[in-house]
């Protein structure tokens, strides 16, 4: 059973792995399996982006305050 | 007696959905829903998703009716949908309409995740242009969406969608006649060895076709267990939404191709397509037919003759450009009407499928009312080799009524025709082509079209 947690940095590792190990076809079988993964990868560091869209102006106010800060200082 | 539903009634489009299947009875379409999908359709009706979605004029209407039919065991409701005129596919749409329908697609996945459902086709064929708009078809698409699920229509909407239109886009825009091929959209192999270098270099192709496909290859022989893996709404949405700005951000303007500049760079006084204009509304108003088809229409200039009179007319032409700019201005108009449509007259869409009957041919989808051959004969008898009586035989098939214009051989377009080709066609003339024609069809009324070497004809098709 092909088993592993997901977590952004496993799927980026498993989607290098994807683009650098040569692989046989196999005509007969159904790409599905191929997609599901594919989907949680590309849904995972999208999900990510997006949560750091939303969050992109407390990450803006807190590191202005830090510079500010070490403006003051 | 109340006959129970044969299946030779079945519409073979169908079969494939455990949820339900179309059937005909006594002329008008109807869905039967299943009980297997019978809390996803009442989530579906009671949530007020189908309303909101039918309101938009996203969804087909439909009502719920009791048929006098002996239903079979899985039936759990009959509902009557709208009915569309004529039904088109995505191997006959331009760029623009294909990008369309995938917009709508996406819109109605959005829709659906806030009314706790989600689509579980992403099907081009789910989609139809009802009043020049693209309209989803399919009621019975829906689910309940369950939290930390994924898109289960992800793969199918990258084939029947995405990768079309990046291949319109960037390689060539013909090569969504790969829908024709792949009745399951076009595989991402494929499209990723054809896709230019440099689409590598853009995040979003390179995600969703190229590595995507490699995914595909590399999983193949790989069992998982998909109840282990979850994805957040926010993963969901973030994936639709990408998906959404990858579709927006694909074009393809149409230009310098062989028709679109034909009503500009040809010698057609504007006196001359003036008086076509006039003796075709002649026609027209003298026959008053309920649908048209105009074949080789170009950008539609005479379409619109009919479908400005509220005539539905589906507008052909082999030139995915000049198809291109026949949308758009449909859109920009507003246009209700008229339906553009990329089709080789040459080899017009067969019957393809499982036992070649999922999706139908050109003559499956007619016949017409009325069809519109003008300035075609040429192209048909002298470019394709075709006999007059070969090419009258088709148009008995799709039609009951023709209006067709004869293009003599000193007309200048045959003259070009024949600048590059032995003159093989010694019975390519006025008296020939009449006479064949005769023999399947009754010439009603006829007219030179002033200022040019053409006579316009309305013939009926004879009961042969």
């Amino acid at each position: 059973m092909f088993k592993f947690k997901l977590s952004i940095l496993k799927l980026v590792i498993i989607a290098l792995t994807i683009l650098c190990v040569p692989y046989r076809s196999y005509a007969y079988l159904d790409p599905g399996t191929g997609s599901y993964i594919f989907q949680l990868i590309i849904a995972a560091i999208i999900g990510g982006l997006f949560m750091i869209k939303l969050y992109w102006k407390k990450i803006r106010i807190f590191f202005k305050n830090i510079f500010c800060k070490g403006k003051n200082d | 007696m109340i006959e129970p539903l044969k299946t030779n009634n079945y519409i073979p489009s169908s079969f494939r959905d455990p949820s339900g299947f179309l059937f005909y009875l006594n002329g008008t379409v109807y869905r039967q829903v299943n009980n297997d999908y019978r809390e996803d359709y009442e989530h579906l009706i009671n949530s007020g998703l189908c309303e909101k979605l039918v309101d938009t004029e996203l969804l087909i209407p439909h009502e719920e009716v009791k048929l006098e039919i002996k239903k079979n065991g899985k039936a759990y409701k009959i509902i009557k949908p709208e009915l569309i005129e004529f039904i088109s596919y995505p191997y006959e749409w331009c760029f623009s309409q294909l990008k369309d329908a995938a917009l709508t697609t996406l819109k109605i996945q959005r829709k659906s995740l806030e009314f706790g459902m989600s689509l579980k086709d992403g099907s081009a064929y789910n989609i139809q242009f009802r009043k020049g708009k693209p309209i989803f078809i399919d009621t019975l698409s829906f689910e309940r969406y369950k939290e930390g699920q994924y898109w289960v229509a992800y793969r199918q909407f990258c084939q029947h969608f995405l990768v079309p239109l990046a291949l319109m886009s960037y390689t060539d825009v013909r090569l969504n006649r790969l829908l024709q091929i792949y009745l399951d959209g076009i595989p991402l192999d494929i499209a990723s060895k054809l896709l230019p270098f440099r689409t590598y270099f853009i995040l979003s192709l390179l995600s969703h076709i190229h590595l995507h496909a490699k995914s595909q290859k590399y999983f193949a022989d790989k069992i998982i267990n998909i109840t282990t893996h979850k994805m957040s709404r926010l993963s969901f949405i973030g994936l639709i939404e990408n998906l959404e700005s990858t579709v927006n951000n694909l074009s393809w303007n149409p230009k310098g191709t062989e028709w679109a500049n034909y009503y500009r760079d040809t010698n057609y006084s504007m006196n001359s397509i003036q008086h076509k204009k006039q003796l075709l509304t002649k026609f027209l108003d003298s026959i008053n037919p309920t649908s048209v088809w105009d074949l080789g229409a170009n950008i539609g200039i005479f379409s619109r003759i009919a479908s400005n009179k509220g005539i539905p007319t589906i507008s052909f032409d082999i030139d995915p450009a000049a198809v291109e700019i026949n949308y758009n201005e449909c859109i920009e108009k507003g246009e209700i009407n008229i339906l553009p449509l990329v089709l080789d007259l040459t080899n017009p869409s067969p019957n393809i499928g499982w036992k070649n009957e999922e999706r139908m041919s050109l003559q499956e989808r007619g016949p017409a009312d009325t069809v519109f051959a003008l300035a075609l004969i040429h192209h048909l008898a002298i470019s394709n080799n075709l006999p007059f009586y070969k090419i009258a035989e088709f148009f008995i098939d799709i039609c009951d009524t023709l209006i067709i214009e004869f293009v003599p051989k000193n007309d200048s377009q045959v003259k070009l025709l024949l600048s590059t080709r032995k003159d093989i066609f010694p019975d390519y003339n006025q008296r020939f082509f009449k006479r064949e024609f005769e023999r399947y069809f009754k010439i009603l009324k006829y007219a030179k079209i002033k200022d040019s070497e053409r006579t316009l004809y309305l013939m009926k098709r004879k009961n042969i």
